[in-house]
């Protein structure tokens, strides 16, 4: 029933819907895709799913997601769904692929690593899946290792 | 083999064939083969942090190679106070010279540097991180006091658990059929992720607490201290320190061939009395350090084809 009735709310006739996502993870998404200023975006937090113990879901009006953008999700919410709509239509149902590494979105929780310390020194992460509900991220430059949380994100 | 330009940052990025190479150049640098190998080669040494013997060690190695060299001994003179960040000095400094050497307090520094630096950079330490030409001394060392690093039975003693130079040379000794034992107190063992890489690497390894029950089957003793601060308790400190000293009895818990290493600098962790016999090498490893960084400087310049 509430599932409905979200749905009468959010429904798009163009742009890019992330379903699926672990609550509450929505805003983070939306910060990490830099998604605040671009199009109309509704948010829908809390939901009832089969997948998640509870789900998130994010519409971004006449925004097409590339695929580049939407693997970054796989980080901290790998259960995600995209779809892209187009005229009403599900014209794309994209699976999240884990991206083999991760630039600027990330900061190393390593307080004497280089990249906490010089503005010019940007993070990068190799990602590694560690089994299902794990994945590691192994700081390029400080050499350490640690599973990816959302705390993580700057 | 080309090493022309290659930056030695990490033994992560070192190939156990690259590690061989350099173990053969540094053996024919200490024969005497490559006289003058750095000559009209100016190298940067930028020293961030102070740390005496790796500083001399370096310069001593770029001296004695006919080459010379610019830099600093600490970062309080140099332009870091002024709020210049470590790629502005780098992409400066890498047009006064052929190579880099970088010792740095933060992690990554070695790297970051390699990124903007148009000469190839060589990491003499960042933070807790890496410190290659270190594990690469101690191989040399090894290779050259047993003809071989394979089928040897290693020892890595004390704190396992922050020691920079035994988490490399344990991912170096990855890539040779040795059998490691992991002797450390239960509060200082090795970290798990760097036993998961000698796990996967197939490297059997042993976890102790004391030497007693090991130390006969040693070829190899590799010392590290146990630091003060890393206990909360004083009085575990100075009940554990003990067992972790190696002293004139001590070595009657070892085989007769059994060598001593350690990274140096020393404080008490072994008593001078042992300097005296044969099993103790560590001085001998330090003074290796000049060949084998002779040896990458004449490698990553060029000047060693």
């Amino acid at each position: 029933m509430s599932t409905e009735r979200a749905y009468k709310v959010f429904k798009i006739e163009n742009g890019t819907v992330i379903d699926h996502i672990k609550s509450p993870l929505a805003l983070k998404i939306i910060e990490i895709l830099h998604l605040q200023n671009n199009g109309i975006i509704s948010i829908g937090m809390n939901f009832d799913s089969d997948k998640t113990a509870k789900k998130d879901i994010i519409k971004v009006e006449n925004v097409y997601l590339s695929k580049t953008e939407t693997d970054l999700i796989a980080l901290f919410s790998p259960t995600a769904t995209i779809n892209i709509i187009k005229n009403g239509e599900v014209i794309e149902k994209r699976l999240l692929e884990m991206p083999d590494f991760v630039f600027s979105i990330l900061k190393c929780p390593n307080p004497t690593c280089i990249t906490n310390h010089f503005h010019d020194c940007d993070t990068k992460f190799e990602i590694f899946k560690v089994n299902e509900k794990t994945t590691n991220a192994r700081c390029v430059f400080c050499e350490r290792e640690t599973p990816v949380v959302p705390e993580m994100i700057k | 083999m080309n090493f022309k330009n290659k930056n030695i940052i990490s033994i992560r990025d070192i190939s156990k064939e690259q590690i061989e190479y350099i173990m053969k150049i540094s053996a024919q640098v200490k024969a005497g083969t490559y006289p003058d190998l750095l000559k009209n080669k100016v190298l940067a040494t930028l020293f961030f942090e102070p740390s005496t013997r790796t500083r001399l060690s370096f310069e001593a190695a770029i001296s004695l190679s006919g080459g010379n060299y610019i830099g600093f001994a600490d970062a309080i003179n140099s332009s870091v106070k002024k709020g210049e960040t470590l790629k502005d000095t780098i992409k400066t400094i890498t047009g006064y010279c052929h190579a880099i050497v970088i010792r740095h307090p933060y992690e990554g520094a070695a790297r970051v540097a390699a990124e903007v630096s148009k000469v190839p950079v060589i990491n003499a330490g960042d933070g807790s991180n890496q410190h290659p030409t270190q594990t690469l001394l101690d191989l040399f060392t090894i290779n050259e006091k047993f003809g071989k690093i394979d089928g040897l039975n290693i020892g890595l003693f004390g704190d396992l658990k922050y020691g920079r130079t035994v988490h490399s040379l344990s991912m170096a000794l990855a890539y040779y059929n040795v059998n490691l034992y992991l002797i450390s107190p239960e509060l200082l063992q090795m970290p798990s992720y760097y036993k998961q890489h000698l796990k996967q690497s197939g490297v059997p390894f042993f976890e102790h607490e004391t030497l007693n029950e090991i130390g006969k089957k040693l070829d190899i003793l590799y010392v590290t201290r146990l630091q003060r601060e890393r206990f909360g308790d004083p009085l575990e400190y100075e009940k554990m320190s003990g067992s972790y000293r190696v002293t004139e009895d001590t070595l009657l818990s070892l085989a007769n061939h059994t060598k001593i290493m350690h990274p140096l600098p020393r404080v008490d962790e072994i008593t001078p009395a042992v300097d005296t016999y044969e099993n103790a090498i560590y001085f001998e490893q330090a003074h290796n350090g000049i060949f084998v960084r002779q040896a990458l400087l004449g490698l990553v310049t060029g000047a060693i084809k």
